[in-house]
């Protein structure tokens, strides 16, 4: 054996790790922040940011479909009433009428 | 001072007073438990204003439809409909009658139908030589109908509306009072000659 081969023998001969060394390694593991957790929390905010506005909108929607489901329902009340008082009156008038042309005949 | 408060919340209660002039009070909640049918409408506030907007954009409405439906303050009806004949009696629609015997309703029709059992009654109410309310009350065997309109009223146009004229063709779909029972029936020209008693 060469006094170079002996060097590297020496050299790449296998050598137990310090003291602590592997608990050091992955206390330095744990205190770097994952950088996979952080796209997962935006998607995550996100999500819920897009259903609350879906909520709030289709909440919109359904209150302005009901306001306008009274006003029709008031605009069609509103209209068959003053028929129906149109109509009233009309019958009394017309019996008067009635009762007149019947007179004049006599 | 007190006639000093007296006299502010006579001059606050005036005007709401007026307005309540032409209002009838329906008091006539015991009719609903025996009617087989009630319609009750009451439209005023929020809901008059809701309805007049949507009426006056539709086509085909007429100006004085529109001025008449503009003025109006509220408008109320009671219905009812009864399967057996004559399930009310004279003291069951007295509330009504005895607030249109009151001052300022002018009776001006009254029509009675003996063979039918039938009556209408059309009256006014009366402010300064003003019409600021109608009433109409319609009776026979099944049905007691009494409708209340305050507001300035022109008699013409409702007329007209009883007709059909100054509005488009109206669809019922839109609500869910029923017109199979008569709630809309023609106007009286079919009808058997009645006896007349004017007031």
């Amino acid at each position: 054996m060469g006094p170079v081969e002996s060097e590297l023998r020496k050299a790449l001969a296998r050598r137990m790790p310090p003291a602590g060394f592997t608990s050091r390694l992955m206390e330095k593991f744990r205190a770097e922040p994952s950088p996979r957790r952080m796209p997962w929390r935006w998607v995550a905010a996100g999500a819920m940011a897009a259903s609350l506005s879906l909520g709030v909108f289709m909440q919109k929607q359904h209150s302005d479909r009901q306001a306008q489901i009274e006003a029709r329902q008031a605009e069609a009340e509103l209209l068959m009433t003053l028929q129906l008082a149109g109509i009233k009156i009309n019958q009394a008038r017309d019996a008067v009428w009635r009762s007149g042309n019947r007179g004049a005949e006599q | 001072m007190k006639t000093i408060w007296l006299a502010a919340l006579f001059a606050l209660c005036a005007p709401l007073a007026a307005q309540e002039g032409a209002q009838l009070r329906m008091d006539l909640d015991h009719l609903e438990e025996r009617a087989d049918e009630v319609v009750t409408i009451n439209l005023d506030g929020e809901s008059l204003e809701k309805g007049r907007k949507l009426l006056v954009l539709k086509k085909g409405v007429t100006e004085p439809v529109k001025s008449l439906v503009g003025k109006l303050k509220g408008i109320y009806l009671r219905r009812f409909w009864f399967k057996g004949k004559k399930q009310y009696s004279k003291e069951d629609v007295s509330p009504i009658h005895e607030q249109v015997a009151g001052p300022n309703w002018v009776p001006l029709i009254e029509v009675k139908d003996r063979t039918k059992a039938q009556r209408v009654s059309v009256y006014s109410y009366v402010e300064n030589e003003e019409v600021t309310g109608v009433t109409v009350v319609s009776e026979d065997h099944q049905e007691f109908t009494v409708l209340n309109i305050v507001g300035p009223v022109d008699l013409g146009t409702l007329s007209d509306l009883g007709e059909g004229i100054g509005i488009p063709a109206m669809k019922l779909a839109t609500t869910e009072l029923p017109a199979k029972e008569g709630l809309l029936q023609q106007p009286a020209a079919k009808d058997p000659q009645p006896t007349i008693d004017e007031k």
